[in-house]
């Protein structure tokens, strides 16, 4: 899952994508409004955090030109402005949620989820592919009753698929939303990192929920 | 402690003035009346006396009564009248018949001139006119000769008399009694009237004043500055009291509103840096870290309280300038004070390429202020300068002396100005929501500039040009 973090408080902005990242999520960062805007623009995020009062275009400015351009990403703002005025204005001007500051980094941990549970139309926080379940507040895995120990890309790939469970994920998505920037992943990692998911969701032999859709990407489902 | 009441007052003066008026009214037709009344009556006994003065004659040395003959015309005049005479020389009285034996009063007035007097007749006690005059007897001319020729010549004026005339007054005393009964209950039922209308004249005139007040009164405590509800009907006397009542109204809620947005403002500025606080501490214990790491988290979060620190004590001297009462200025050194500070932002403008144009010669240029405050509120010119200046653009700096100021000029472009410059001085302002430079610029130091300037005597004053430049002038008084 790849998040945007539009704020120009250098230790809010560090604290909140380290916290982030330490809880799964891929996180992007930008310090003022014009690099934000483009970011947003050009990738495709689950979530946005964006703050309001922001050097060059403000996060208001940000949130108009978005939703005037149909972009679908689901946004929570966190701003200092705690006035009814300024939740509805950003709430109307297309925001998902709205967080005060100064807010706890948990809270806006699982309004984040809870942005991405509505991203993929989901409402149980626990995710369950036949026996396989995938818990995001814990970040656990389980098949049956076994516990299953991910990597923390291996975790983050698999979130993805649970999220899109059902559907046919491209590999373009999977590396958007998957890959951290220079990690030094290549056209050959999403492979070999499924690879790696398989052998450990199906220690057993059991059956493999992860099939391959020659030439368009991976689906996560149960076929039985 | 009670305050004059306008209505007591205008009741007071009103009843006294119509009080006034009416008595002097009452008074005057009373003795209008009683003048045209007793006129007649002063008339009758006034020719009563004069016919019974020529009556007394002497004749044969001896005086006679003529009136007692009951002969002329006059004699019903006569029988009818009330008159007493005293013989001065030998006391001897008369008396008309109708007093029978009683006296009337015995009067005249200063050397025997005639004087009129309200009186009481003896014989009923009835009110009546009464005149007093001295009379003498009168002397034929025949008498005269005969007098002379037998050498008894006797003076008349040796023989003097009082005549006292009276006519009975009853039914003008009457008239005169009910008149005074009328005069005075129409004066004091006037009086009454007088006052419920004059009352309720002023009442009406002062509703307006009680409405007002009422409005003030009853105005609810979150609606204390708003404008008053003047009424179309409002009088004129009061029309420029309530607008100037409105006007400062307004001033009050644009005060309040400056309050409210600098309480917000300053809420707002502390929230963010208060956020990033609690965000490092909070990833701090998320979970178990190296030491390294919590020497880094902590190392952040003393920096930001830093920060909040600076913010508080830049808020804190706000305050402060605001309560202070005077400054001792000294003889202080502006071109240097600028040359260091313009000496210690040469990194930032490099940072930028901004050019710094010094238009000054380097003669000190002194004037009276705190050298401290001075190089305060340059460093802050400097400071915005550096900020918001579009990147490789030029900066202007000079300093002149009048006969009587020292002013320091600094000019630079600026893209994004306020249509009301002053805005800048109020603290924590911000033209938009938009940020424009994290840390340094907290909104307050143009203010605190602001309020050093006036404590040293002196102005800060901000301009800005049609081609989009804006110039701070740091005025101070000059010490030569």
């Amino acid at each position: 899952m790849r998040l945007l973090l539009i704020e120009d408080n250098a230790s809010l902005r560090d604290a909140t994508r380290q916290y982030m990242h330490e809880a799964g999520f891929i996180v992007d960062t930008a310090a003022t409004g014009d690099e934000g805007l483009w970011a947003a623009q050009e990738n495709p995020y689950d979530v946005v955090l964006l703050d309001l009062m922001l050097p060059k275009v403000d996060g208001m400015e940000i949130l108009r030109r978005l939703r005037a351009k149909e972009n679908p990403v689901h946004i929570l703002v966190m701003s200092a402005r705690d006035g009814l005025d300024d939740r509805l204005q950003a709430l109307d001007a297309g925001a998902d949620d709205y967080l005060v500051k100064p807010f706890s980094l948990s809270e806006a941990l699982a309004r984040t989820r809870a942005l991405l549970r509505r991203s993929y139309q989901r409402k149980n926080p626990l995710m369950r592919v036949a026996d396989l379940t995938l818990d995001p507040i814990r970040r656990s895995v389980q098949r049956g009753d076994a516990a299953i120990v991910l990597t923390a890309l291996e975790y983050r790939l698999l979130e993805y698929l649970f999220h899109r469970a059902g559907e046919v994920v491209s590999r373009a998505d999977i590396w958007e939303h998957v890959f951290e920037d220079g990690t030094g992943g290549t056209s050959n990692s999403i492979e070999v990192y499924i690879g790696y998911l398989r052998k450990k969701i199906n220690p057993g032999g059991e059956t493999d929920l992860i099939h391959t859709k020659r030439g368009h990407g991976y689906i996560l489902e149960d076929r039985h | 402690m009670r305050h004059p009441s306008i209505r007591n007052s205008l009741l007071v003066r009103c009843g006294i003035g119509v009080g006034a008026l009416m008595l002097a009214l009452s008074i005057s037709i009373y003795y209008a009346a009683r003048h045209g009344l007793y006129k007649e009556i002063d008339r009758s006994i006034k020719q009563t006396a004069a016919l019974l003065g020529n009556q007394i004659e002497l004749e044969n040395n001896e005086l006679t009564f003529e009136w007692q003959e009951g002969i002329g015309t006059n004699k019903q005049l006569i029988d009818a009248g009330l008159f007493q005479f005293w013989n001065e020389a030998t006391g001897e009285i008369t008396r008309s018949a109708g007093l029978r034996s009683f006296d009337l009063p015995k009067f005249c007035g200063p050397d025997g001139s005639p004087e009129l007097r309200d009186i009481k007749l003896p014989q009923n006690g009835r009110h009546a006119r009464a005149i007093g005059i001295r009379v003498y007897p009168f002397v034929l001319p025949e008498e005269m000769a005969r007098m002379k020729e037998s050498g008894q010549l006797t003076d008349p004026r040796s023989l003097p008399h009082i005549l006292v005339v009276a006519q009975d007054a009853k039914p003008v005393h009457y008239v005169l009694t009910r008149l005074r009964w009328i005069l005075g209950l129409g004066t004091l039922t006037t009086l009454g009237i007088g006052f419920f209308l004059i009352n309720r004249a002023i009442r009406h005139s002062l509703q307006p004043i009680e409405t007002l007040s009422e409005q003030v009164a009853k105005r609810e405590g979150n609606r204390l500055d708003s404008a008053l509800e003047l009424s179309s009907k409002l009088p004129s006397e009061l029309t420029g009291l309530a607008e100037s009542f409105d006007s400062l109204l307004g001033r009050v809620a644009s005060l309040r509103m400056r309050e409210k947005d600098f309480i917000r403002n300053a809420a707002h500025e502390l929230r963010t840096p208060i956020a990033g606080l609690r965000a490092t501490i909070e990833l701090a214990l998320n979970r178990p870290r190296s030491a390294d790491e919590y020497q880094s988290k902590l190392e952040l979060c003393h920096s930001q309280v830093t920060a909040i620190g600076e913010l508080l004590n830049r808020l804190s001297a706000l305050a402060r300038m605001g309560n202070a009462k005077h400054l001792q200025p000294e003889k202080i050194n502006l071109t240097e004070i600028l040359n260091h500070c313009l000496q210690n932002f040469q990194s930032r403008f490099d940072q930028r390429n901004l050019t710094v144009t010094r238009k000054f010669a380097q003669t000190p240029c002194h004037a009276n202020g705190d050298g401290t405050l001075a190089a305060m509120i340059i460093k802050n010119l400097l400071d915005n300068a550096a900020c918001y200046s579009p990147e490789s653009s030029q900066i202007d700096v000079e300093i002149n002396e009048t006969n009587d100021q020292v002013r320091v000029l600094i000019q630079n472009r600026s893209d994004d100005l306020p249509d009301e410059l002053d805005r800048l001085f109020e603290p924590l302002f911000r033209k938009d929501s938009s940020r424009q430079n994290e840390g340094s610029h907290l909104g307050i130091g143009l203010s605190l500039s602001l309020e050093s300037a006036h404590a040293m005597g002196g102005k800060l004053l901000a301009q800005k040009t049609a081609d989009g430049l804006i110039g701070f002038s740091f005025i101070l008084p000059s010490s030569t």
